[in-house]
């Protein structure tokens, strides 16, 4: 009985929903599958939204197959919508300039977010998760300039660490990457130098660019994995120490992975979280001469050099390629359910961006994006709109509620001689400093009443370090304790680095150089040596 | 064959994203739900002009009550799929329609065949070579060229003479041009001429309506020796396929739709002649005579319910992917009646935990996890939901070699596997890269089995594997895993610990490979990594690469390029289904690079229907929903032959799931239980590797947000565990929670819906169905010999501390640092050699008398 009923008010709905449609002279259009590829970086926010959508009777395909074939395969009309972070038709050295598609499209902010660098870097056997860098050593290490963990350059900005001597593995896409394309944009607007000399090694001349296609060559120590899932799960290996890629902040969340606190142009080190995106992108410029092939695309020259302390300044937001013209099996159904989708990201799907690892669009981007929706044929005009739009960063006067509620950043955080030791993306656990370098009681002990996010993993290290069996740290290749035993202890964390290339203690190395240095003495003294005495010996016997 | 067919063909691979379109025979999980039982239908084939097909029997699993949902299509009585030549004789080809199949004005279908969803030309199986292929028109919609023997047109055919397809009808009216003059397909850009245009192609015009990732034809079911074969074929509602229309109102009452089974003989359809060795049928389904055999069945659809609004604000949810088939069932039904409507985020149980605890805004008002959170601050509520399994998911199909006969197991040849065994041991092998085709480049301990097929404990256990096909690339790609960290995989990770003979072989013992062979050890590269028990994602910590230069840059092929990650649960078990381990494996390909490319690795390809063996670490809804199979994890021993018996399996069945349910281990957070191996191995037919989900929800939120997740809670302890596949009940693959649990929950929902002020957790008091710990304390693992058991609370020991014992590679210097001095010792001895030999030389001649 219930469910007829039930049953009863299902198909009323239905009426109500049919009667409810905007009616035009044609039949009103209906909400049918469509199919769209591109981006890795965004991909963990489509996917979500894919998700949530489907109650509301929208079906949506997502391939994540990179940028650069989510911008092919919507020029040949083999996906109804793209997602890219940079638009077509980019001069690209190493990747070649894609041509404009020949049909009606526009760009369309999605999701906004900061592209982190997760590393895999342990000091004696306790993971660092606090890690600082600048800009300009971020450029060195992924032009292969920097090539240790325990650059002096590196070190200067970690004061509280005693940094190992461990190689540095750079890991790089190697396919057609969104990803690259956001990092080589602003290593070629902010350092360079750096990155003009490094392309000068592939032959390419200053001045460089950006590219989806990262150059890199394996014999120096660089590493390639296709997607953002291979560059995360090269890094998360537990056997990857020493390694450091440049990924989408959510995709270190979900591995449990720290992330660099990159210095902006405040001084202050600064990890890529909703809050700290959202206030960069307030000085993103858009493109907004809508008869320019490239509006709507972002210009971020000024969010690299915004003197907010909270800015963290590899901060993008990806974009929808959308069609704009009924042509190349675009019908009018797939425009409506197009919009629709878009209607829902822009807005509701928003709320969702915090917790997956992205940053809440600012009003600026979705008023743009709403221009762009409209455009699509078959949107739902009177629909659209900013007023029901429910995204957490509108507030009534117009200003970005996140951006405006973004805490500052710790004192500790300052560059200068103190370093904070919280923990960063998803690996929250503090990492401690030397004393030197530890901030105020405020700033080095927790904080009264826990770490805001991160509650849950506080507890969790010190009873699983006391819970060792083996009570201490065993160097693998000498069978020395290189920390004896006092697992959780701050300050042997920071004072001992377990030096694992080439540094500290006698190894098979060492031993295996110290035989060939008497061995090279052997060969160059010992034949003429043997010579002499058998010549000796010979000449007293002759004598005899 | 153009090179826009070309193109599109490529696409198809990458394009396919949903349909099931390959053949796989039903889970062994848990049965299906109650809607639509008894509602299977077998009907026969017939024998009609050239072809008899009197002896096919076709059984579809259910006709009546049906949404978007895979139905099971089976058969038996059909003329083996010959696996020598390429497909062209006896297979069925299987399509949606939405028209009526018996109007009275059209006795021959021919407006009927109009209205099938089918037509895309999705890639035929490869099977073998042969110069007998049909002449690759038979996926499509489209008219034959002139070809010899067959009438050109077909006289009988009413289209136009000149017509290039049948044309697509939509159930709203609108029909595709057929091609003719009259009816011309139109112009599309062409991406290769700036402002330049060419001619669409049959494809193009129905991509309007249906495309390669959208659709669910199935042009090629394949028969195996026995003559029976599976195919797990998915329904579209018309919320779904709208251009379909099933179970939208229509008359009286929901629209009925077809299953078209068309299937294809051996013999010229217009002479009669026998082709299975000499040619192939060709033509499309459509095609007059083809058309004649089909067999329809009837497919009656619930009425499609309303979607939720698309403006109303969110309830927002995230937490682990266990539940997501459960939510995606329940969100509709929570929505219906001014309902809530949920949002879900799919996150790590660990990022869960943070989210719930964080006083973030955005923060999510409920998690989902299958570790509670202990803490009262701030005051959290635990609730049991959802009940479901981690699996082994396989799609194996029975490619025996095809040059020696397999005596009894002759009959598997094609069919699909429907039961695999694997022990914790044989899991471990399959996860550590210790089979040296795991390796890029092959490589890996040099005595190990090149692949599972050629491993003892796996053939003894699985006997069938005896008689495989002898190429070594017919084997596994791999077991594939998801990205991430997850309670589901540590708990996986317990369950191999947990047994001795794993253990032991992951600290480095050998096994046993029978007498005069190598025992198989654990790659080395993992051989520390579970030192320190269980960790909570799959390593992949091989760092070999193979290597090739191209224009002295060189590129390499390493372990995440050639076994990567699949992103999710989902997509391991989609990618299963589909047997695609998305590697890519040598060689490097140089030849004809676009310009400005570089050179790209060689993808490795999707495996054939017929020839597939894929594996993946999944969960028991995701393999339901793609009607995948999943393995019997079993306890082995050598008898006294030296033979490995299975002595106690268990399988992924409601049964044996519910009765874990029964034998998990208290945790720290009262009233919330958790798997233990030990315990779950020690209880007779009780599935390891049950999980159960629990949401965990913030008595601190909002009064109005905490009413509506309270009734998402007692939804789920209601209706929504109810089995079946209308929105809102419990979808295939999950267990219904055990009445205690339920009640569990809806104490949950009270106290969560009442709290004004925070409260403390709910009562919490016993494990809800389970017997009282045996005397153990309360949050440990007990068990001598385990590998100590961290508290089932999240935060691991992996990320924070642990004992730098882990093989700690640094660049590759290897082997090439002995180089320099081997080159010295050689140089030494020669020095010292020169000398005395010269000595000795001088010396010579004076000895002589």
């Amino acid at each position: 009985m219930r469910s007829s009923r039930s049953l009863l008010a299902a198909l009323a709905a239905v009426m109500v929903v049919l009667a409810a449609s905007p009616v035009p002279a044609r039949a009103a259009p209906t909400l049918v599958q469509i199919s769209g590829t591109g981006s890795s970086w965004s991909a963990n926010a489509l996917d979500n939204w894919r998700r949530n959508v489907e109650q509301r009777g929208i079906y949506v395909n997502y391939d994540a197959t990179g940028s650069t074939d989510g911008r092919n395969q919507f020029r040949n009309g083999t996906s109804d919508f793209g997602v890219s972070e940079i638009p077509y038709g980019l001069r690209d050295v190493f990747g070649g300039s894609d041509l404009r598609p020949d049909r009606g499209f526009g760009y369309m902010p999605i999701v906004a977010g900061g592209t982190a660098f997760m590393y895999n870097l342990t000091i004696g056997g306790r993971r660092v998760t606090n890690l600082r860098l600048s800009g300009e050593v971020i450029a060195k290490i992924f032009t292969g300039a920097v090539k240790r963990w325990n650059d002096p350059q590196i070190a200067a900005h970690n004061p509280g660490l005693t940094l190992p001597a461990r190689n540095i593995v750079p890991v790089v896409r190697q396919d057609g990457s969104g990803t690259s394309a956001q990092l080589t944009l602003w290593m070629s607007k902010q350092h360079p130098q750096i990155w003009n000399a490094y392309c000068a090694r592939f032959g390419k001349p200053a001045p460089c660019g950006i590219t989806s296609t990262y150059p890199f060559r394996s014999a120096d120590g660089f590493v390639g994995a296709t997607g953002s899932t291979g560059v995360s799960g090269y890094v998360g290996q537990d056997n990857a120490e020493g390694a450091i890629t440049y990924v989408e902040y959510s995709y270190a969340l979900n591995a449990r992975f720290p992330v660099v606190k990159m210095l902006n142009a405040a001084n202050y080190y600064v990890e890529p979280t909703a809050a700290n995106v959202a206030v960069a992108l307030t000085r993103a410029t858009i493109n907004d001469n809508p008869s320019s092939p490239d509006y709507l695309t972002q210009i971020l020259d000024g969010v690299y050099t915004y003197d907010d302390p909270r800015v963290y300044p590899l901060s993008s937001y990806s974009y929808m390629i959308v069609p704009q013209r009924i042509e190349m099996n675009v019908t009018e159904d797939k425009g409506f359910t197009l919009a629709s989708f878009a209607n829902y990201f822009l807005c509701e799907g928003q709320q969702q961006a915090d917790v997956l690892g992205y940053s809440p669009l600012p009003i600026n981007l979705v008023r743009a994006g709403m221009e762009q929706v409209r455009k699509i044929p078959g949107a739902p005009q009177r629909n659209i709109g900013i007023e029901n739009c429910n995204n957490p960063t509108f507030s009534r006067d117009g200003t970005n509620t996140l951006a405006r509620n973004a805490p500052q950043p710790a004192a500790c955080d300052r560059q200068g001689p103190t370093q904070s030791p919280t923990g960063t993306a998803g690996a929250r656990q503090e990492t401690p400093v030397k004393a030197a370098a530890r901030c105020g009681t405020g700033g080095a002990n927790p904080r009264p009443g826990g770490p805001t996010p991160s509650g849950g993993p506080s507890a969790a290290p010190s009873a699983t370090a006391t819970g060792d069996p083996t009570g201490g740290l065993v160097d693998p290749e000498t069978g020395e304790v290189v920390d004896p035993g006092t697992g959780g202890g701050g300050e042997q964390v920071a004072a001992v680095p377990v030096s694992l290339d080439g540094e500290g203690g006698w190894r098979l190395r060492h031993t295996v150089m110290l035989i060939a240095g008497v061995l090279l003495v052997g060969v160059l003294f010992g034949p003429p040596l043997l010579a002499h005495t058998l010549a000796g010996r010979r000449d007293r016997g002759d004598r005899r | 064959m153009t090179a826009r067919r070309t193109r599109v063909a490529t696409l198809v691979l990458g394009l396919l994203a949903l349909a099931p379109l390959l053949a796989v025979p039903p889970a062994a999980g848990p049965a299906r739900g109650g809607d639509g039982a008894g509602s299977a239908v077998t009907v026969p084939g017939r024998a009609d002009g050239y072809e008899d097909f009197s002896a096919l029997r076709i059984t579809v699993s259910q006709t009546r009550d049906l949404t978007n949902q895979a139905v099971l299509v089976t058969w038996t009585g059909a003329e083996p799929t010959p696996r020598n030549r390429p497909v062209g004789v006896d297979y069925l080809q299987l399509m949606q329609c939405w028209g009526d199949p018996q109007a009275p004005d059209d006795p021959l279908g021919l407006a009927f065949r109009e209205t099938c969803q089918f037509g895309l030309g999705l890639p035929q199986p490869a099977m073998a070579q042969g110069s007998d292929a049909p002449a690759g028109k038979n996926a499509s919609r489209r008219r034959l060229d002139a070809i010899a023997g067959y009438p050109h047109p077909d006289p009988a055919e009413p289209l136009p003479a000149d017509a290039q397809m049948v044309p697509f009808r939509t159930v709203g009216g609108a029909r595709t041009p057929d091609g003719s003059p009259r009816q011309p397909f139109g112009t599309k850009p062409n991406p290769n001429v700036p402002g330049g245009t060419m001619d669409q192609t049959d494809d193009d015009v129905l991509r309007a309506h249906f495309n390669e990732a959208s659709t669910n034809e199935y042009p090629y079911a394949l028969s195996a020796a026995d003559g029976t074969g599976r195919v797990a074929f998915e329904v579209q509602n018309a919320a779904r396929a709208p251009h379909l229309g099933c179970g939208a109102p229509a008359g009286a009452g929901p629209r009925r739709c077809h299953l078209v089974i068309v299937p294809r003989g051996r013999h010229d359809p217009y002479a009669g002649t026998d082709v299975s060795t000499t040619a192939a049928v060709h033509g499309s389904p459509f095609s007059l005579p083809v058309w004649r055999h089909r067999i329809v069945v009837p497919l009656d659809f619930r009425a499609v319910g309303a979607a939720c609004s698309l403006t109303q604000a969110e309830r927002r949810t995230a937490g682990t992917e266990l539940v997501a088939e459960a939510i995606t069932s329940w969100q509709p039904a929570l929505c219906a009646n001014s309902g809530p409507v949920i949002g879900y985020s799919a996150i790590g149980d660990f990022e869960a935990q943070n989210q719930v605890l964080s006083p973030s805004a955005g923060a999510p008002g409920v998690v989902f996890s299958s570790a509670p959170v202990p803490g009262s601050e701030p005051p959290l509520v635990h609730a049991p939901v959802a009940a479901s399994g981690v699996v082994v998911a396989f799609n194996v199909d029975g490619n025996l070699d095809p040059y020696a006969s397999g005596g009894e197991q002759e009959r598997l040849r094609g069919a699909v596997l429907s039961q695999l065994r694997l022990t914790p041991r044989l899991v471990a092998k399959l996860l550590t890269q210790s089979y040296r085709r795991d390796v890029s480049g092959i490589g890996g301990p040099a005595d190990n089995p090149n692949s599972i097929k050629y491993d003892k404990e796996f053939l003894d256990l699985n006997p069938v594997f005896r008689f495989w096909d002898q190429t070594p690339s017919a084997t596994l790609n791999g077991l594939m895993t998801p990205v991430g960290n997850s309670m589901a995989t540590r708990e996986l990770w317990r369950w191999v610990l947990a047994d001795p003979a794993a253990r032991a072989w992951l600290a480095g013992t050998a096994d046993d490979q029978g007498t005069g062979r190598p025992g198989m050890v654990v790659n080395p590269a993992y051989q520390r990594l579970f030192a320190a028990g269980a960790v909570d994602y799959f390593p992949k910590a091989d760092q070999t690469c193979a290597k090739e230069s191209f224009q002295d840059v060189e590129y390499t092929n390493c372990t995440l390029d050639y076994r990567p990650y699949a992103g999710s649960l989902g997509e391991a078990a989609l990618l299963t289904l589909r047997a695609d381990s998305k590697g890519t494996a040598v060689p490097l390909q140089t030849i004809n690079l676009p310009a400005g490319e570089q050179p790209k690795w060689t993808r490795i390809a999707r495996q054939e229907p017929g020839f597939r063996l894929a594996m993946s670490v999944t969960d028991s809804a995701s393999a339901a929903r793609y009607g995948l199979h999943t393995a019997e994890l079993c306890a082995a021993a050598p008898d006294a032959a030296g033979t490995y018996v299975a002595t106690d399996c268990r399988s992924a069945t409601t049964a044996q799931m519910t009765t874990a349910l029964s034998a998990m281990a208290p945790t720290e957070v009262p009233g919330v239980v958790a798997v233990d191996p030990e315990r779950a191995r020690a209880t007779p037919g009780a599935y390891p590797l049950t999980m159960v989900t629990y949401a965990i929800a913030n008595t601190a939120a909002p009064a109005d947000a905490r009413r509506d997740y309270a009734a998402m809670l007692r939804h789920a302890a209601g209706p929504g565990q109810t089995p079946g596949v209308a929105p809102g009940n419990l979808p295939e693959g999950y267990v219904p929670l055990p009445q205690p649990m339920r009640d569990l929950t809806r104490t949950a929902a009270d106290t969560l819906g009442k709290a004004t002020a925070p409260t403390t957790p709910p009562p919490g008091g016993e494990a809800p169905a389970g017997p009282p710990p045996a005397g153990g304390p309360p949050t440990g693992v007990p068990a001598t010999g385990t590998p100590p058991s961290p508290g089932p609370v999240a935060p691991s020991p992996a990320p924070s501390v642990r004992p730098a014992a882990g093989t700690t590679l640094g660049s590759a210097a290897g082997a090439i640092r002995y180089v320099l001095v081997g080159a010295l010792v050689v140089g030494l001895l020669g020095g010292v050699a020169g000398p005395v030999l010269r000595r000795l030389a001088v010396r010579a001649p004076r000895n002589r008398p």
